[in-house]
């Protein structure tokens, strides 16, 4: 499914250089379920942010769905991530202006789904996680567990074949995280979705079937 | 798609009440004072009230005798004989009127009231179209005789003779009686050539003149239609350059005009009497400018300022699907439902604030009897400042939206909160 040969990702200031990616060569196939680890700073977020079409590499080629990513114009850049990525981050990012369904509902908007089609798959997706009796509810209502499943939420909105989780239960505590974790690896095994998970916490990444691990900005195993 | 945009307009306007006020307010004060000021404009040189025919009309009104032997120079309103020669020359004009306009304190049993006192001809009354309330203008006749006759404003009348009719009683003026023969509705005291309080015939006008040519008359030129215009122009011109040529040769004579009511406007602001005309319109349109620039910069900082702090929203848009063009048009929808709201804002003040204050935004230099205010404006000027303001607001939104729009989403969603 994903494909990074020779990637090099170095951001440049006018007096420093850092290399936060070098060398790395990564395929992940679809359905599966992989954990990045390593220290901070090491590239993970930037590696998901790659895969994810957020940044683009200094060197290198990423292939996603067997797509060559380089050449994708914005547009064709944001249809793909629309259709086919789904992000969930650390703190959530949800946007505290709009309401628990117009949170989950807001990659609909940018697809071509009709209004009442996107009522529909918000309704359906917040039933999935058990919030559905909090759709009119904002986020500053919200405990970290629950806001963490509207990203969820919100994330396979979409229907994605992959999800990308920066930290997912980086700021919850262990029963939340626990549940966040059983939900990516129900969506993973029930709905086949390839999940890539960034975590500093080794006993939750040893519950995925694969690890990867980065040091330094290059990928030791 | 559209409506999803002007809905999530609206959420985001209702989530940010500091931001949406802010913008509201100076875009309807914007739109107040752009109004207000067209409707200042609009009052002085668009045909309306006793003015219908300002359009085919066109002024004389100040002459400049230059002498080439001494430098020195006289700067008047024109004088009887040449505001007769006039008269007599010119043929294009279907009526001509002579008016003179002094402050008088006109005084009664009731006290003293000042007055606007304007002494004029039979022409006068039929190139403005006064509403008269009881009688009649005075007649060529009465003009040539000399007769003590006048034309009062209703608050005249009101104030000397309460419910009485007015019409054949006696007032005094200039150490004599006059009888009325005519009252007539009061006109705002900005419109140039209707308002006043008391109108006589100006052959009792006994005005010392500075010389012969050269006195306190203004001339109004009425064509068949505003195609006359400039034919009445041109006449104007040849005749006094013929009536120059009597002059003798260390005196120069020069009398600019004759001018359309715009025209005529804006040479009032100068009191050089010399004005190019292409630079009036550079002075509306630098006027209007000025007045728009400073809101349209405060925008362009308020939307910088309140998509900037939107930029980890945008950002996550980004990451789940909004192309750029997509986040260019939200953000454009949400300025222009703003600007919506503030226009319909601006013109609902424009209306109070109009009202409020009508004395001192619509009143004229003279502060006389007929303190009647008007308060009006045509469809046009509205509408350019509403499209203007419409223009201005989406434009203003436009730089932040494609600067904000490029924003790279791994850049804001680094951490922290939205």
């Amino acid at each position: 499914m994903i494909q990074l040969k020779e990637i090099q990702k170095v951001y440049r200031t006018k007096t420093v250089e850092t290399i936060a990616l070098e060398n790395v060569n990564l395929e992940i196939g679809r359905g599966e379920f992989v954990s990045v680890m390593g220290p901070s700073g090491c590239g993970k977020s930037t590696l998901l942010n790659i895969i994810g079409l957020l940044d683009k590499p200094s060197q290198g080629e990423v292939s996603f769905q067997d797509k060559n990513t380089r050449q994708l114009s914005d547009k064709e850049a944001a249809r793909m991530r629309n259709q086919n990525i789904g992000f969930i981050f650390q703190s959530f990012h949800l946007i505290n202006a709009l309401n628990v369904f117009d949170n989950v509902s807001m990659p609909l908007l940018y697809s071509r789904m009709t209004a009442s089609e996107r009522k529909t798959r918000t309704q359906e997706v917040l039933e999935m996680v058990g919030l559905s009796h909090r759709m009119r509810h904002f986020p500053a209502e919200l405990s970290g567990g629950q806001s963490q499943r509207v990203a969820i939420a919100r994330a396979i909105a979409g229907n994605p074949g992959l999800l990308l989780a920066d930290e997912p239960t980086g700021n919850l505590d262990s029963k939340n995280g626990e549940d966040i974790m059983e939900m990516l690896e129900h969506l993973n095994k029930n709905h086949q979705t390839t999940v890539v998970m960034v975590t500093h916490d080794e006993q939750l990444a040893r519950q995925t079937p694969r690890i990867i691990r980065f040091f330094d900005g290059r990928q030791v195993s | 798609m559209n409506t999803t945009y002007f809905k999530m307009a609206l959420q985001m306007l209702k989530s940010n009440p500091f931001f949406s006020a802010l913008s509201i307010t100076a875009i309807a004060i914007t739109v107040m004072i752009v109004l207000i000021i067209s409707m200042q404009h609009e009052m002085v040189m668009a045909p309306g009230a006793a003015e219908v025919n300002l359009d085919r009309t066109v002024f004389l009104s100040r002459g400049i005798l230059k002498d080439t032997d001494t430098g020195g120079q006289y700067n008047s309103y024109l004088g009887n004989d040449m505001v007769s020669h006039l008269k007599k020359e010119l043929n294009t004009p279907v009526a001509i009127s002579q008016w003179a306009e002094t402050e008088w304190n006109f005084v009664s049993v009731h006290g003293v009231t000042p007055s606007k006192l304007i002494y004029t001809d039979a022409g006068y009354w039929r190139i403005n179209n006064y509403n008269f309330v009881s009688g009649r203008p005075f007649t060529q006749e009465e003009v040539d005789n000399g007769s003590e006759v006048v034309v009062i404003a209703q608050s005249i009348a009101r104030k000397e003779f309460a419910n009485e009719d007015a019409l054949g009683r006696s007032i005094e003026l200039l150490g004599r009686p006059f009888r009325i023969i005519g009252v007539v509705s009061d006109v705002s005291s900005v419109r140039r050539y209707s308002h006043g309080d008391l109108w006589i015939p100006f052959t009792l006008n006994k005005q010392e003149n500075f010389a012969d040519f050269l006195g306190s008359y203004k001339l109004m030129l009425m064509g068949e239609s505003s195609k006359d215009v400039n034919a009445m122009k041109q006449e104007v011109q040849t005749v006094i350059r013929n009536f120059s040529l009597s002059l003798p040769e260390h005196n120069e004579l020069i009398v600019p005009g004759p001018d359309t009511a715009f025209e005529d406007y804006f040479r009032s602001w100068q009191n050089t009497g010399e004005v190019g005309f292409s630079s009036s319109w550079l002075q509306i349109f630098l006027r209007m400018l000025g007045i728009m620039l400073i809101p349209a910069l405060n925008l362009v900082a308020i939307n910088l300022t309140w998509i900037g702090e939107r930029a980890r929203e945008i950002g996550l848009r980004k990451a789940f699907g909004a192309t750029r063009l997509t986040l260019i048009r939200q953000l454009l929808a949400e300025n222009t439902l703003i600007t919506a709201i503030g226009a319909s804002v601006g013109f609902v003040l424009t209306i109070v604030v109009a009202h409020l204050f009508s004395g001192l935004l619509f009143r004229g230099q003279w502060e006389q009897a007929a303190n009647f205010v008007e308060i009006s404006v045509s469809w046009l000027p509205f509408l350019v400042t509403i499209i203007s303001v419409f223009v201005l607001s989406i434009l203003s939104g436009l730089i932040p939206a494609i600067r904000i729009s490029q924003t790279q989403p791994a850049a804001v969603l680094k951490g922290g909160a939205l």
